[in-house]
Parts: structure tokens; sequence; C-alpha cells
């Protein structure tokens, strides 16, 4: 398998009003393509911080960080928002739709934003709703819409554009526990698929479910292992 | 994104938030509304002062002599008469009358002169004739009437050999003027017209304080005035004690005054515009505030900068062009029934109105939709994301 990310000495440094945090103080990470792997830690881990900089949605303090062999640390705002868009899919805990347009329309946003033909991603936008199972809820705006199903709309518009990584932070944070195994199944398939995961959570049940655990503590990653075992749900 | 889905993302924006769009694009209707509607008035007032100027005799110079101490004498108006770009110099000053006729009395101007004042100041007599050199000569009591002075005192304009009283002394109306147009500083129609000398005699009028000039053709106007300027500055060696008024100095003025009204006019319902230009930052701030969550999702999505900014300042646009369409329709609906309550101005909306209206309300939207657009543009996603 082929290196996807790699992350060479990755630092993150906020300054506050007279201290400095070290969110990540040194990470380094190599993830392969086709890999789920989960980051599990505290809260002020660093696990969040870690995934918002793979995202390219961060930028790091010092590092490298290379996704597909492009070193994306140094890269212009124009092009990680065209990586964002293209090479990239997040799911949130919150969901992060936009109310006031339908699911379908928060689906066809990244098409949108990737100028493709309005025709185009429209059928591109139901394809993705229908595989996630809310053919009869395209047209319903996120209001009126279950977390589940909201969430469901996250992940189709995540996985809008084929992206070669899923990043999910949480995403059954706010779910019952039968809806989050719905979506933990789905993970599961989309991995089986092709698709990269990495998946951030503190639920060390649902970390169980990749086939990589990280384990990270006061900015540092502590523990990687891999497991040869089939992912299992109860 | 597209251009077109930028707009229509604008509009969708802004209709999810209907009151408050409406209140922001309200001071611009208002501001758009002013600047339009003093426009109008301006150019309404321009257009008929334009107007009166058109009609005047293009050839016709006035001097007149500010110094109450100084005058000039019939041997200046005779060498004035003499010059080649001079067709007709006449004398006059001008007085004040009181007439009576039977019952009515009248207080109004009255110009001592003599007979080549008709022609340096083309009047033309409707009824009877002007004063002739032998009315100055023999200090005749005879009259000529503005045609308004006439109907006043007759209400009719067949009064030849008619006798009115002018300053308790009789004189016997020989003419009747056709009516002229009113000119800047005086009105024809509202005065009597007597020979210099029966003044001089009756009422002691003395001195020649102004003249009354026809050039010879319109081209030679400004050679005329330079000639005037000339001979008055070596006869009284100071130019502050004399002034020449021509109808193209007059225009010049006029062109003078109409720049500086449509600016001040215009001015003042800009700076209304400008304080709305204010609301609408002030509500784009407040939007991007509120919607910090909504760009940190879309920058998450893969908005670039470019895509963010031009959605925001679309908005701005959106807000100032509907107020300034909306404040155009309403000049173009209130100003006409306004304009006819005021005498009948007309303050019907000129293409140079409406142009400068929209563009300046297009203004207003970009260049106050600047800033809280290139804010939202340089949110950075994750901290976007974070806010609540």
């Amino acid at each position: 398998m082929s290196k996807l990310i790699k992350l060479n000495n990755i630092h993150k440094h906020y300054s506050m009003s007279n201290f400095i945090v070290r969110a990540l103080d040194g990470v380094d990470l190599t993830i392969d393509e086709g890999e789920f792997t989960s980051i599990i830690g505290p809260s002020g881990s660093g696990k969040s911080t870690i995934m918002n900089i793979i995202g390219c949605l961060d930028i790091v303090s010092k590092g490298d960080y290379y996704l597909c062999g492009e070193n994306v640390a140094r890269l212009s705002d124009r092009r990680l928002a065209d990586i964002r868009n293209k090479r990239l899919g997040f799911v949130f805990q919150n969901y992060n739709l936009l109310n006031n347009i339908s699911a379908l329309e928060n689906v066809m946003l990244a098409g949108k934003y990737a100028k493709m033909k309005s025709k185009e991603c429209k059928l591109l936008a139901k394809e993705a709703l229908r595989k996630v199972g809310l053919e009869g809820r395209m047209f319903h705006k996120p209001s009126e819409l279950s977390g589940g199903q909201q969430q469901r709309v996250a992940f189709a518009r995540a996985l809008f554009g084929n992206p070669l990584l899923l990043l999910a932070d949480e995403p059954t944070g706010n779910l019952d526990s039968k809806t989050s195994k719905e979506i933990l199944k789905m993970l599961v398939n989309l991995n089986k698929q092709g698709t990269t995961i990495i998946l951030v959570t503190h639920d060390m049940d649902i970390a169980n479910v990749a086939t990589r655990k990280i384990e990270m503590l006061d900015g540092k990653v502590i523990n990687d292992i891999r497991r040869e075992k089939e992912n299992e749900i109860n | 994104m597209r251009l077109t889905e930028l707009i229509k993302s604008a509009f969708s924006s802004l209709w999810s938030r209907k009151i408050r769009s409406f209140l922001t694009s309200l001071g611009v209707i208002i501001g758009v509304f002013s600047v339009a509607a003093l426009l109008s008035v301006a150019e309404s007032s321009v257009r008929e002062m334009n107007e009166s100027l058109s009609i005047l005799n293009s050839e016709a110079i006035e001097v007149w002599i500010n110094d109450p101490d100084i005058e000039l004498t019939m041997d200046d108006i005779k060498e004035l008469g003499e010059d080649e770009f001079i067709s007709a110099v006449a004398p006059y000053i001008v007085g004040n009358a009181e007439i009576n006729k039977g019952l009515i009395d009248l207080n109004t101007s009255i110009i001592y002169t003599t007979s080549e004042y008709d022609e340096a100041k083309d009047l033309t007599v409707h009824n009877g004739r002007f004063i002739l050199p032998i009315d100055q000569l023999e200090e005749t009591n005879t009259v000529v009437l503005g045609i308004n002075i006439a109907l006043k005192l007759f209400a009719n304009i067949d009064v030849l050999g008619e006798t009115i009283s002018i300053n308790n002394v009789d004189f016997t109306i020989i003419g009747v003027l056709k009516e002229t147009p009113s000119g800047l500083f005086e009105d024809t129609n509202e005065e009597l017209i007597i020979p210099k000398s029966t003044a001089e005699r009756y009422f002691g009028v003395e001195g020649i304080n102004n003249i009354a000039i026809e050039a010879a053709n319109k081209e030679s106007s400004q050679e005329t005035v330079e000639f005037l300027n000339r001979y008055l500055y070596l006869k009284f060696e100071d130019e502050e004690s004399y002034n020449i008024y021509s109808n193209d100095q007059v225009q010049s003025y006029i062109d003078e005054t109409s720049k500086t009204l449509m600016f001040m006019l215009g001015g003042i319902g800009g700076i209304s515009l400008l304080v709305s230009g204010v609301g609408i930052m002030n509500i784009m701030l407040v939007s991007v505030r509120e919607r910090t969550r909504e760009i940190g999702i879309r920058k998450a999505i893969g908005a670039r900068r470019k895509d963010i900014l031009i959605q925001f300042l679309v908005e701005a646009i959106v807000l100032s062009i509907f107020g300034g369409l909306t404040g155009i329709g309403l000049t173009y609906l209130i100003a006409q029934p306004v304009g006819n309550i005021m005498g009948g101005l007309d303050l019907s909306l000129s293409t140079t109105t409406v142009m400068i209206s929209t563009l300046f309300s297009l203004g207003v939207g970009v260049v106050f939709g600047l800033y809280p657009a290139v804010k939202a543009s340089k949110l950075i996603p994750v901290k976007a994301l974070r806010y609540d």
C-alpha cells in the first residue's frame, strides 16, 4: 500500500495571554492508503488538532505534512481549498450542515465549489444521498431531519467527490447507540470499499472498530497499534 | 463557485433574513431618493435658467458703474458708438416711479434713456413707436410702456395717446412694447421708458451709470467686452469701479453656478447615501459574525477565499442595488407630482440622474461591502468551525 499521509515532526503551538499551549509536540506519523485509523485520547491530548492539520483546516507551527507526496504545509490558501474540495471529506460531531438549504443542496455544495455543472452536480448528490439511505428526505432542511439523518447527509456530502481520505471527528458523539452503530457500520463498509478513514474519538469502544488505533496524550503519539482481525461492532 | 450560483446563494441568504435585508436597504432607498430628488431639482433649475438665457439677445452687453462718485458722459457714449464692434449704444438710468391713472396707483421701475435703447436692448414696439431723437431733443412728456404695465393700468394694450401721471407729471403714451422674455437682472415688461432729457428736466436725474450696448455680431461680443474694458480702465483707472456683463459671461457664470449647485445638492444627498453605506457595512459585519460557522463549513467543503469574498460582496451589492433601484422608482413616482405642487417645476428624472444614482448605490455596496467580505474570506477554517 502506498503512503497517503506522512507527518514529520509536526508541532502546533497556540499563544495564550501569557503562556504557550503545545497542542502537538513533535508528531511523526504515516498513514497508508486504505487504512482505517482511529485516533484516541483524552480531552486536550491533541487528537482534534491533528485531524485539523491532516484535514488542511489548520496550519502547522513547525514540521512537514505530506499528502500524496506533496508538502501541504507550504501550499497557498487557494491550493489548500482545492485539496479540501477534491481529496478530503469531513464528518463532524455536530454535523455542520447549512440550515437554510435542503439536504440535497448541502451535498451539492462541494460540487458547486468544484465548479461542476449544476445538472451533473445534482445527479451525483442524489446518488450520494441514495447511498446513505436518504432518497426520500432530499428536499428536507436539516432542521426537519433527525440527528442520525443529518449525520448521513454529512456523510453524503463528505463522500460526494470520492475523496481519498474521510476524516470523522466524533461522528457518533451526538447520536443514540442504535444510530451510532449504523454510522459505524457505514464507516466500516466505506473502508471495505477502499476509502481511507481517520476517526477521532475519545470512546475506546468506537476506536476499536478501526484496524489501527493511535493513542495520544499531551500532544504526542504514545501508542500505535495495528490489528489484523476484522472490525467488530457490538 | 460560478458567479450565477454565488448570486443565487446571496439572494437566498438575504431572503432568509427578509426584514433585516429590507431595513438595511431602506437606508440606501432614502439615500438614493435624496440624491435623485435633489439632482432633479438642481437640473430643473439649471434647465430653466438656461432656457431663459437662450432666448435673450446674445449680442447684448451691459456696463454698470458701481462707484457713485464717477459717471459716464454723453461724449463717452458718442465715442463708444463709433467703434466698429458696436452697432448700438444707449445710456440709461434706472429709477423708481409712482404712476397714477384714475384710481390705479403703481410703483414700478422706470428707465431714463435715449432713442437707441430699443436697438441696444433688442426691444420691439407692439403699438405706436419708441422714443425718437426729437423726443430727446425737445424733452417731450412721452412714455413707452412695458406690456404688463399697460395691462395693469388699462387692462388692454390699445392705449396710445392716453395720459398717465408719473411722479405727478403727466406723460402721453406713445408706444407699448412687445412682450419680451424676462432677463436675469430686469423685466422690461414691468417697466416704463421715458426720454433721459425729460427726466433731467422734471426729476433732476443726472449722470450716466448704465449703458446698454449691442455688439455688431455674436462673434465680436468678446472683443467688444475687451474693448470696453480697456476704454473704461483708461477712463477710471480702477477696474473695481465698473462691471461689464455680456450674455456669454452670464452663461459661463450660470454654468459655474450649475456645477456648484449640482455638487452641493448631489453632495447633500450623497451624505445620506454614505450613511446608508455605513449601515450596510454594519449589518454585513454582524452577518459575518453570525455566519462564522457557515463560513467555516463552506471552507471545509472547499470554498476558496475568493468564493467567500464574492458571496458576501454580492450580498452587499444586492442590498445596495435593490435600495438604489427602489429609490429611483420612488423618485420617479413622487418627483413630478411634487414638482407640479412647487409651481410647475419639471422634476422628471434625467438619464444622467438615474445613472449617477445607480452607480453611486453600486459604489456604496462595493466600498462598504468590501471590508466585511474581506474579513469573512480571511477567516481560518478551524477557528470559524469552532465559533459558537
